[in-house]
Formats: C-alpha cells, sequence, structure tokens
C-alpha cells in the first residue's frame, strides 16, 4: 500500500493499538491530536448484540482511506493521519475503527477527524454482520456506492460509448 | 465469440452464496451485463442487492458501460457500512 509519511492507513485482522496511532501522528509542530475509536456496542434496534463480524475488501478498502486521508489533508493543512479498521470478528467492546489526527490546533484536528470516519461509513468497502444473543445473525444495510451521472463518466473506460 | 473467465469475489451480504463464482461471458461484456450474469448464477432472489452494489477491481469501482475484453477478477460490492 502506498503510504504518506504523514498519513498511515491500514485494514488489520490484529488488535487496533491506540499508543500506535497517537505515536505515529504526534509531531511537534501540531498542538492538537483528536482521536475516534468505534467500539462495538452491545445493542441495535432492540435486539442484543453479542458481536459483529467485519468483511472488508482489503485492497480497495486501503486505497479509500488513503484518499479519504488525502482529501482532509487538502481542506486542513498540516495534518496528519493514522487510520486503522479491523477485519474479522470482534466481541462487544472490542475496537472496529481507530482514526487519530494531528494539527496545528483543535479546531482542524476535531473536524478533520469527524471528516474521516463520516467518509469512512459512505465510501469504504466493509460490511458488518452483527450477531445476536440468540444465536442468529444478519447483515446490515448500508450505503450503495453505485454511481450517478458525471460520477460514473469520470472513470468510464471510454469504450462503452454510453456517455457520448 | 470469444469467451472470457471473469472471477467474481463476492462480500457483505453476498456471502451467504459463497465466497466467488466464476461466470463466462462474451468478450466485450458490459458491467451491466456481468451484473446480470451473476444475478442467473446466483438466483433471482439475489437480484435487488445485486442491483443495489458495484463491480470493482483491485484499483477502483467500474461503471456499469466498462467493456470486460479478457480474463479478469472483479469483486461485487454491496452497500457499505464500515466504522
Amino acid at each position: 500500500m502506498d503510504q504518506a509519511c504523514d498519513i498511515k492507513v491500514s485494514v488489520s485482522t490484529e488488535a487496533l493499538d491506540a499508543n500506535n496511532a497517537c505515536g505515529f501522528v504526534t509531531d511537534p509542530a501540531n498542538g492538537a491530536i483528536d482521536m475516534f475509536i468505534g467500539v462495538v456496542r452491545d445493542n441495535h434496534l432492540g435486539q442484543t448484540v453479542t458481536g459483529i463480524t467485519y468483511d472488508v475488501h482489503e485492497t480497495l478498502a486501503e486505497r479509500e482511506l488513503m484518499c479519504i486521508c488525502r482529501e482532509a489533508q487538502g481542506i486542513w493543512p498540516k495534518t496528519r493521519y493514522f487510520v486503522s479498521h479491523y477485519h474479522g470478528y470482534l466481541p462487544v467492546g472490542g475496537v472496529s475503527v481507530l482514526i487519530a489526527v494531528s494539527a496545528p490546533h483543535r479546531e482542524e484536528s476535531f473536524e478533520a477527524c469527524r471528516y474521516v470516519i463520516e467518509e469512512i461509513k459512505k465510501r469504504a468497502p466493509v460490511w458488518k454482520k452483527e450477531h445476536y444473543v440468540g444465536g442468529e445473525s444478519e447483515w446490515l444495510p448500508g450505503h450503495s456506492l453505485v454511481m450517478q451521472g458525471e460520477e460514473e463518466q469520470a472513470v468510464c473506460c471510454g469504450k462503452c460509448g454510453a456517455h457520448g | 465469440m470469444k469467451q472470457v473467465t471473469v472471477n467474481v469475489r463476492l462480500y457483505g451480504g453476498f456471502r451467504k452464496y459463497k465466497d466467488s463464482v466464476d461466470l463466462s461471458i462474451p468478450a466485450g461484456t458490459p458491467v451491466s451485463a456481468v451484473k446480470e450474469s451473476l444475478c442467473q448464477a446466483l438466483g433471482p432472489q439475489s437480484r435487488d442487492l445485486i442491483m443495489d452494489s458495484v463491480v470493482a477491481n483491485d484499483q477502483t469501482i467500474l461503471p456499469q458501460g466498462y467493456v470486460i475484453e479478457g480474463d479478469m477478477r472483479l469483486s461485487i460490492l454491496p452497500p457499505v457500512c464500515g466504522g
């Protein structure tokens, strides 16, 4: 995976470590570090949840995480990013996603961190299968990646003639 | 007409069918027709999820009109819910 010196992204089957995240984004020029930690909760829509299996297209996910961080860096310059998403089963309390952002000042760190998690939820190729106390499990609905109009044309192969 | 083999990896809600499926399709088939072929392979109950999904290679999501010229590996990505 292409990594920038001030952005580190990964998909991991190992437990996510907040100390690693904080250490990577630490910079003497940056006076603020904001961190988002996504954790498996024990309930969803009235059902008791025992855990979640995270399915991930690892190659595309890492590309998308990097893309999101670069976008954020374009909006909030001089920011540094560590983003890692878990792949596999996690019980309640397990850390599913870890985002650390450092910035010269707190406002940029809050805003950039919020931007990264919101974009991950809409764009990263990650899927959740919830497991319930009765032994049932269910894949959760999500945000469709189906492209529309100009967005589709922007990555068109040029051979199909569909946008001529 | 030349036939090509497309290996489609399945994710999320498609995992209940299998982890991947091989499709034999004519060279020159657009991605939109790959989705139809996948629907035939998985059964009509898969149609709604397939229509809400996108097809991707390992670099990017492919537009519906993208033309498949040779053997390749693709993925079908249902609606996402990371975080």
